[in-house]
């Protein structure tokens, strides 16, 4: 019985791929525009570019990671002070008060 | 909806021309505001202090006997200087540092009362020549030196009252070191009030209503030298070479510039003197002014009002 039901799903296979001609003639124009396009030279997407990648080498004497391109160096922040960064934040003065005037330095 | 007065200000202080700068300016105006003004006034403490190095002002002192360049705000500025030296018969000369350092204003040591052959031969150096200017040009003679103190900082807030005024605003104030503030007002917010001190004792003599002018005062109560027990102020009259007597002047005037010349100028002369040089000066400018002589026995002080389109004087 069970044989009988595999031969039978394994006709109806066949006669679904064998059958279905548009389904091949589709499935080969699109493997040829796929192809063609390949052939053409890309135009730059900059939107899409990857990510430029450097290849960090550790320096076993240092124990530190080196750079060898000269054009992007690590550069190590850690001593930087954020906080003068920091925009001094303006005094506000409420009303009108009377403003005190001094001889002339 | 109805405007409303100005009732927040950004307040910054800032130490330039040696003293306290403070702006203030509404918040409504921006957070940028101040930060702009000051720009302007670090550019004249910078260019045009006498006491800056390589500043136009320190270039004509070191090359005291050549010609100098100058640009448009020193050539303007030495014109209306001179003119007002004139007036008041040379008692205000802003090329008198010789007689400050003789009277040892910047010197840490004791000093004596300076000898009457020295005096005169200081007097001599800074009354040789005036200023001379010949085109774009400037000069003073060897042995003069011109000191910015009465008028520089000052002119300084001027340039910021003009790029306040181009930008719209109309409710600001700048105090330059107490000694002179500048009122920007509009009819929502129609007068600052300046505290003035006494000139002679501790606490304030009054309060004056500043609208849309300027403020200066001089005097003598905290910068003077203190020789054999006598306090001797720190303007001098430069026509006799001895420190002005009197006590405090107060010019309000259209621009800081001009009252912070006036009340120098006003302070140097002799107080006998007073009264023609202010009207000399009158017939050229507007101007209100007090002036406190040696002997006040705290009389009330009322300004004097000129106006130069009618010559009128008034007091107010």
């Amino acid at each position: 019985m069970k044989l009988r039901s595999a031969l039978l799903y394994l006709v109806s296979a066949v006669l679904f791929l064998a059958g279905n001609r548009g389904l091949w003639k589709n499935l080969g124009a699109e493997w040829k525009d796929y192809q063609k396009m390949r052939r053409q030279p890309r135009s730059v997407d900059v939107g899409n570019m990857d990510f430029e990648v450097r290849r960090l080498e550790y320096d076993d004497g240092s124990g530190r990671l080196k750079n060898p391109l000269p054009y992007f160096q690590t550069i190590r922040l850690e001593k930087e002070d954020f906080k003068r960064h920091r925009q001094v934040k303006k005094h506000v003065e409420s009303g009108h008060k009377a403003e005190h005037a001094s001889e002339s330095k | 909806m109805p405007r409303k007065a100005s009732d927040q200000y950004y307040a910054e202080t800032r130490f330039l021309f040696h003293s306290h700068v403070k702006v203030k300016t509404p918040v409504r105006c921006g957070e940028a505001l101040p930060d702009a003004c000051f720009a302007i006034l670090e550019h004249f403490d910078k260019h045009y202090n006498s006491y800056s190095e390589g500043s136009f002002f320190d270039r004509i002192n070191r090359r005291a006997g050549s010609w100098m360049d100058a640009d448009e705000h020193v050539l303007y500025m030495l014109r209306e200087i001179s003119r007002i030296s004139a007036m008041t018969g040379g008692a205000y000369n802003i090329t008198l540092m010789p007689l400050l350092r003789l009277w040892g204003f910047y010197s840490e040591d004791e000093s004596d009362i300076p000898s009457a052959a020295s005096l005169r031969r200081a007097v001599e150096i800074i009354r040789q020549s005036g200023i001379e200017i010949r085109g774009n040009q400037v000069r003073i003679a060897p042995g003069q030196e011109i000191i910015t103190g009465s008028f520089i900082k000052a002119y300084a807030v001027d340039q910021v009252l003009l790029f306040l005024k181009s930008e719209g605003v109309t409710d600001a104030l700048i105090n330059a070191g107490g000694s002179t503030i500048s009122a920007l007002n509009d009819d929502l917010h129609p007068c600052w009030v300046v505290k003035i001190p006494h000139p002679d004792g501790e606490g304030f003599m009054k309060e004056l209503p500043l609208k849309n002018a300027s403020f200066s005062l001089s005097g003598r109560k905290e910068h003077f030298r203190l020789i054999a027990g006598k306090a001797y102020g720190h303007i001098i009259n430069a026509a006799t070479g001895w420190p002005s007597s009197n006590l405090q002047s107060a010019v309000i005037a259209g621009s800081a510039f001009l009252s912070d010349v006036l009340s120098t100028a006003l302070f140097a002369v002799a107080p006998d003197d007073a009264g023609e040089v202010s009207r000399r000066l009158g017939e050229v400018y507007d101007f209100s002014y007090y002036l406190v002589g040696e002997h006040w026995q705290g009389e009330k002080t009322e300004f004097i009002h000129y106006k130069k389109t009618d010559n009128l004087k008034q007091i107010i």
